[in-house]
């Protein structure tokens, strides 16, 4: 048994297609039958979400009133934001994000203690994903494809350490690299002291350079925090998501070519 | 004193009926059926309860090695379609933890139900510390992180409290019967030698 365990391990690292096939056919079956179990006992489950969980939705509920009140105000702003970037982008003859082709995917949600550090979609190759696509949902970006199966796929979070992504600051012209640290799901930048750091809540987009794997002017997110290290000579910029990649529910994968 | 493990090897199977393998699906889909419609739906503190890992620990402890083995081996691949760690890693695991088990309990003797729970707090905490470890060891790099403390106690909890039930059912599997194997031994014993088991 110790010997067909090692053999599977290898085949899986080995990313063998019909092994991967035959494992993708028992995870639908197992996954039929989580259902059926799951409609059994859904009343008791439910009871005991409810019983631990009451507070946590109470807060939720909040948190979504207050932002519902937040989106409210700014989509008239948005509104003119729109405009005003469809006109650029018509003038410098780029397609803006909301033009590129898309394929909608429901996140799988993961259970158990061990969920992994990526996020599964329900999607694969046969919707046309391919790796390296970028991942986003309206408030911006989520992460990039990294593995594709047949019905299914991986998304690397964008809070996944070691990430990397270029970012534009809105507050000026400079574009640096942020990678994600292990610690707080936050972005880090630095930014040379002779350029000014930007300010706190600062909205920090995909730079656009070429043949990047992103789009332009996607949300990454927004400044939290400056700090000047006065060692290296350099303000460390670190970055809030915009995207709650926590509690996601549906994601956009877009068609975006590179140019590469 | 009485030896509740029966530590059936699969040459002996006739001994005690082919109705043990029987049983062992039954209660091989059972576990399964529950963990995927129980007990990754009630999490305590975040943590759900490792319920396929237990039943492969007290597979070994009641039914013997190589039997805890293979119902570890089973279980572990169940465990690895529901996780996105490689495929045979839960099998290695959950079969060495379930071999494991019935080894100790071939050592240290298993009289009481209540020492049940002890197999299992030993063989659960100890599987999911070795599914961890060698999780890593394979690059599997998110497994051991800061909520790791916090899923060992908790599954310690989990253990204690439903390791009795998990023996009561591993029971009929050995046995056939719900009636715990002590008491059966005890029936069976006395009327030859009263008062020698106590």
């Amino acid at each position: 048994m110790a010997v067909i365990s090692v053999a599977l391990i290898t085949l899986s690292f080995r990313g063998d297609n019909l092994f991967q096939r035959t494992e993708d056919g028992a995870r639908s079956a197992l996954s039929s039958i989580g259902d059926f179990a799951g409609s059994v006992f859904s009343p008791l489950t439910d009871a005991w979400n409810s019983a631990w969980d009451y507070d946590d939705l109470q807060d939720e509920n909040n948190q979504l009133r207050q932002q519902i009140d937040e989106l409210r105000a700014a989509e008239f702003t948005e509104q003119a934001a729109t405009a005003e970037l469809a006109r650029l982008s018509a003038d410098l003859d780029l397609t803006p994000v909301g033009e590129i082709p898309r394929v909608a995917a429901k996140v799988v949600v993961p259970l158990g203690n061990f969920t992994g550090d990526t996020i599964q979609l329900s999607k694969g190759e046969t919707s046309g994903l391919r790796e390296g696509m970028p991942v986003v949902v309206r408030s911006g970006l989520v992460g990039r494809v990294v593995e594709v199966r047949q019905e299914r796929s991986f998304v690397r979070p964008l809070t996944s350490p070691g990430f990397l992504v270029g970012v534009r600051f809105l507050d000026g012209d400079y574009i640096t690299p942020a990678i994600a640290q292990s610690d707080e799901n936050l972005l880090r930048a630095e930014l040379n002291v002779s350029f000014d750091p930007p300010a706190l809540g600062t909205l920090a987009v995909t730079s656009g350079l070429e043949r990047s794997v992103y789009p332009p002017d996607l949300s990454v997110g927004v400044v939290e925090n400056v700090i000047t290290d006065e060692s290296t000579l350099t303000n460390v910029i670190f970055i809030r998501p915009v995207a709650n990649i926590e509690n996601l529910s549906f994601v956009s994968v877009l068609d975006y070519d590179t140019g590469q | 004193m009485s030896q509740i493990s029966l530590g059936i090897h699969p040459s002996q199977l006739h001994r005690y009926g082919r109705g043990v393998i029987t049983r062992l699906g039954i209660m091989a889909f059972v576990v399964v059926f529950f963990h995927l419609g129980l007990w990754l739906h009630l999490p305590l503190f975040g943590v759900t309860a490792e319920t396929l890992l237990l039943a492969s620990v007290l597979s070994g402890a009641l039914l013997g090695p190589v039997w805890g083995a293979g119902a570890g081996f089973v279980l572990g691949g169940v465990y690895d379609l529901l996780s996105p760690t490689p495929l045979g890693l839960g099998c290695l695991v959950f079969s060495i933890s379930g071999y494991g088990i019935a080894r100790l309990v071939s050592t240290f003797g298993m009289t009481r139900w209540w020492q049940s729970s002890l197999y299992g707090l030993i063989g659960l905490l100890g599987g999911v510390s070795l599914f961890a470890s060698v999780g890593e060891l394979l690059g599997q790099d998110y497994l051991i992180n800061e909520h790791f403390p916090r899923i060992m106690w908790v599954q310690a909890v989990f253990a204690v409290v439903l390791s009795p039930g998990f023996w009561w059912m591993m029971s009929w599997v050995a046995s056939g019967s719900f009636r715990s194997e002590d008491s059966r031994l005890r029936r069976r014993l006395q009327p030859l030698n009263p008062g020698r088991l106590t």
